[in-house]
């Protein structure tokens, strides 16, 4: 049986999209739950509510930390910062990941003149 | 703001939500919820203004279907992660805290078995056992503590409680002993321990 693509880019997700999270909050600093799931397009995330759980995981691995900050509008927002445990995990799958896209890129699209 | 969780809609999700995450660790559920429940809040609060049933369909609606997101829960992350996820997740929530608490018991007194099976060597050597077996379970307490998922926290713990059990049963018939003393007997350098009159 041929997988749907609804199926294949939920395993892509599975394994890349924490780390489209670390690396937002390496980026642009603490942020809480909306902000993070903004930055993030339908490609990375199927839909608001699952960036929770991956965010409970991340804290869980002691990859993130939260604290709460009061808003001047609205109700106090819970904002989750990278910790050092964070940003090494963060760097060795960036050290992962560019070689594995390469050999994708290589094997399905041929070898770049 | 909290007054939007009267919304029936949105109690409703959070409900079928939280129902939904029965299988997972009360305090992972707990979270769960929680964030999403704040979510809500703030995306209601953001509009600066009473939220319509619309408004609350769209919250509703960017957030997905319930299923997707104790799909997100239940999903196999990471292998770095494959201690806390899925692997643990499920297990780990399905044990009840009963159960937990029966496992730390267990450990401790299969320590303290251990303990008393090595007491003749252990409390003659007690310059070196009990020094060495502090240090055990000081740093698998650490470990423990800074351990990254929970399939390494749980080795540790074990490894912790198992320890600290056998170092109590030390103590324990330490102080047991200590109402005897050790004294000398000047019948043909023979040694013998009595208790004190």
């Amino acid at each position: 049986m041929v997988p749907g693509g609804d199926e294949i880019l939920g395993q892509l997700r599975r394994g890349v999209v924490e780390y489209c999270v670390l690396a937002h909050l390496r980026r642009h600093g603490p942020a809480y739950g909306q902000d993070i799931a903004r930055s993030m397009d339908d490609m990375l995330l199927g839909s608001e509510g699952t960036l929770y759980p991956l965010l409970t995981r991340l804290r869980e691995r002691r990859w993130v930390e939260t604290t709460w900050q009061e808003s001047p509008s609205g109700p106090p927002r819970r904002y989750h910062t990278l910790t050092d445990a964070g940003r090494a995990a963060l760097d060795v799958f960036l050290e992962t990941w560019e070689p594995f896209r390469s050999s994708v890129d290589r094997l399905t699209k041929g070898p770049s003149a | 703001m909290t007054t939007q969780h009267a919304q029936p809609l949105v109690r409703a999700y959070l409900d079928d939500l939280d129902r939904r995450l029965a299988g997972a660790a009360p305090g992972e559920r707990a979270d769960i919820v929680d964030a999403v429940r704040e979510h809500v809040d703030i995306a209601l609060a953001d509009l600066g203004r009473e939220p319509t049933t619309a408004d609350v369909q769209q919250v509703l609606a960017d957030l997905g279907p319930v299923d997707s997101v104790v799909a997100a829960w239940s999903a196999p992350a990471s292998p770095s992660a494959a201690g806390t996820a899925p692997a643990d997740g499920p297990t780990a929530a399905e044990t009840p805290r009963s159960t937990r608490w029966a496992v730390v018991v267990l450990l401790v007194l299969g320590g303290a078995l251990v303990g008393v099976l090595l007491a003749p060597v252990a409390l003659v050597l007690w310059f070196v056992s009990v020094p060495v077996l502090t240090l055990v379970v000081a740093l698998s307490a650490i470990a423990w503590h800074q351990a990254a998922d929970a399939r390494r926290r749980a080795r540790w713990r074990a490894t912790c409680l198992v320890s600290a059990g056998a170092l109590t049963s030390w103590a324990l018939m330490a102080g047991a002993l200590l109402p005897f003393s050790v004294t000398e007997h000047e019948d043909g350098g023979a040694t013998a321990v009595s208790a004190p009159r």
